[in-house]
């Protein structure tokens, strides 16, 4: 009887050991899913200011939103990128996206190691790049990026905005931009020859030939206002505005907006002035102003949806 | 397909270094400066003529219930265009040319606005106002993916230059949808809450910037 009582007693001890073990060394196996939103970025970033990129992650405690976990993050393509730093991981409310929970993550990245530029750097099918302590490297797309990195963009003070609005029509069934409104005033005291208003954007360019000396409502048609109007082009005519303000004086005009291969979703926007005064060119940048806004999932062109599998203690 | 009626609201907070700023606040529909229905015979419930509520709950199924609701919509995905008061100005009284910066968040959780009377109830923050009390919100129509709406976002900043003796003014215009009409709920056969409910969902927003003379602001105020 007591032999069967310390075998027993054997088998418990043992048999806890074991259990106890195998719950120290057990590695539970797990999955997030993660979504990013296809976007227009259009900025031009001061040394103090930040680009907001969010991305869903299907779980709120893996070491992917802990923002002590990661090394470093960057913007890339295949050919281009640029070193950002994290300034801070933000985590905003549940949400529900074909029926499987995500928690938002902002991910709040400033660049403060770049010089003025004179030119945006574009980098087409842009991706966010974490790198995490742990060595893993997760690659997001987001869209198309076109990011001015300067400065002074205000201390120009040839010229004042005094209006500044988009107009919009739904083009395939997507409400965007098509033109933009604007009036300026010199401010100096000779005349001031508008040359060239751009968008320095590959994929969508301000339309030279078609633009008014005068603003027109926000919701006009283009297609009411031009004989067979289209919203897309191969490409723009080099020709340039000619638009005389008098010293004093403001000048008024719409200039629509061409997209190139596809009708982009659009809600932000810098603009490029090319100017002459005194015989000089000169260049006036309007900050990226935010035209419209319809909501992130509404405005993205597309969801990108990724999953990582991990082992976790 | 059922569209997607899911939007955002923008705020602009001010990050503000001009003495001259002021922000005036109007973000709830019913402090719109101006809101223009497609259909007409649209009233806000605000100017219902008297007993309207009690006309509408005619319409209302007779039966009592254990427990739950009862709604009648008087209108319903009406669709609506709005001008916000201006909802952010800074002016320049000096000598000088200044260079304002100003600061936008976007927050996704202001696109839906509710009102309600009688012993109906809406709760949230002052500014939200976005749930129905006492399981109402369960029982409304809501055409648009609120399981996909975002509450943290984006924070833009934007550099303007303002010439000396001139105001900056930020305004909204926008699109929506507008939902009215009346409830009752039941507790045990007896009528527990009543009233008439309304709200909006807000599909788009446009900003523009204008910046005017001050003397031409001073002489329209003279007037």
């Amino acid at each position: 009887m007591k032999k069967k009582i310390l075998l027993l007693c054997v088998a418990l001890i043992l048999f806890s050991t074991i259990a106890s073990f195998s719950i120290l060394i057990y590695k539970k196996y797990d999955q997030v899913e993660i979504i990013s939103l296809k976007r227009e970025y259009n900025c031009v970033l001061s040394d103090t200011e930040t680009l907001s990129i969010p991305l869903y992650f299907s779980k709120n405690n893996s070491f992917l939103t802990n923002k002590k976990q990661i090394e470093s993050i960057s913007i890339i393509n295949n050919d281009n990128g640029f070193i950002s730093y994290l300034e801070d991981l933000k985590e905003g409310d549940k949400l529900t996206y074909k029926n499987q929970k995500y928690y938002e993550f902002i991910f709040i990245l400033s660049f403060k190691s770049y010089e003025d530029f004179s030119d945006p750097v574009y980098i087409k099918d842009a991706k966010i790049k974490i790198t995490y302590k742990n060595g893993v490297i997760e690659n997001f797309l987001i869209g198309n990026a076109n990011i001015l990195f300067n400065s002074n963009i205000s201390d120009n003070n040839d010229f004042s905005v005094l209006k500044l609005s988009a107009v919009t029509n739904t083009i395939d069934e997507m409400e965007t931009i098509v033109g933009i409104n604007l009036a300026l005033l010199n401010n100096t005291e000779n005349d001031i020859v508008l040359q060239r208003i751009s968008t320095k954007n590959v994929l969508y360019e301000f339309d030279y030939n078609n633009y008014l000396e005068r603003c027109i409502d926000q919701k006009t048609k283009l297609t009411e206002i031009y004989d067979n109007y289209s919203y897309k082009a191969i490409s723009i005519n080099d020709e340039r505005i000619s638009l005389i303000i008098e010293p004093s004086k403001s000048g008024s005009l719409f200039i629509p907006l061409l997209y190139f291969s596809e009708v982009k979703y659009i809600d932000k926007l810098p603009i490029y002035i090319e100017y002459s005064l005194n015989g000089e060119i000169k260049t006036f940048t309007i900050d990226d102003f935010r035209f419209m806004s319809k909501g992130l999932f509404v405005s993205a062109d597309g969801l990108v949806k990724y999953e990582y599998n991990y082992y976790s203690s | 397909m059922k569209k997607v009626l899911f939007t955002a609201f923008f705020c602009v907070f001010l990050l503000c270094l001009s003495s001259g700023m002021k922000e005036v606040k109007a973000e709830n529909y019913r402090y719109f400066q101006s809101i223009e229905f497609e259909n007409e015979d649209v009233v806000m419930m605000d100017e219902w003529p008297d007993h309207q509520t009690e006309a509408y709950e005619l319409k209302l199924p007779r039966e009592r219930k254990m427990f739950g609701w009862y709604t009648y919509y008087s209108c319903k995905k009406e669709p609506f265009k709005y001008v916000a008061d201006t909802i952010y100005y800074v002016k320049n009284d000096g000598t000088e040319s200044i260079i304002h910066t100003f600061k936008y968040e976007e927050s996704e959780e202001k696109t839906v606005q509710k009102t309600a009377s009688g012993s109906l109830k809406v709760s949230g923050s002052q500014t939200t106002k976005n749930k129905f009390k006492y399981g109402l919100d369960g029982e409304l129509e809501y055409e648009y993916e609120e399981t996909t709406k975002s509450k943290v976002t984006e924070t833009d900043q934007v550099k303007v230059t303002i010439a000396p003796n001139s105001t900056l003014y930020i305004k909204v215009m926008g699109e929506g949808y507008f939902y009215q009409g009346v409830a009752k709920k039941y507790f045990f056969w007896a009528v527990s809450k009543r009233g008439a409910f309304e709200y909006v969902i807000i599909t788009t927003e446009y900003y523009s910037i204008e910046i005017t003379q001050n003397s031409v602001i001073d002489s329209e105020a003279e007037q």
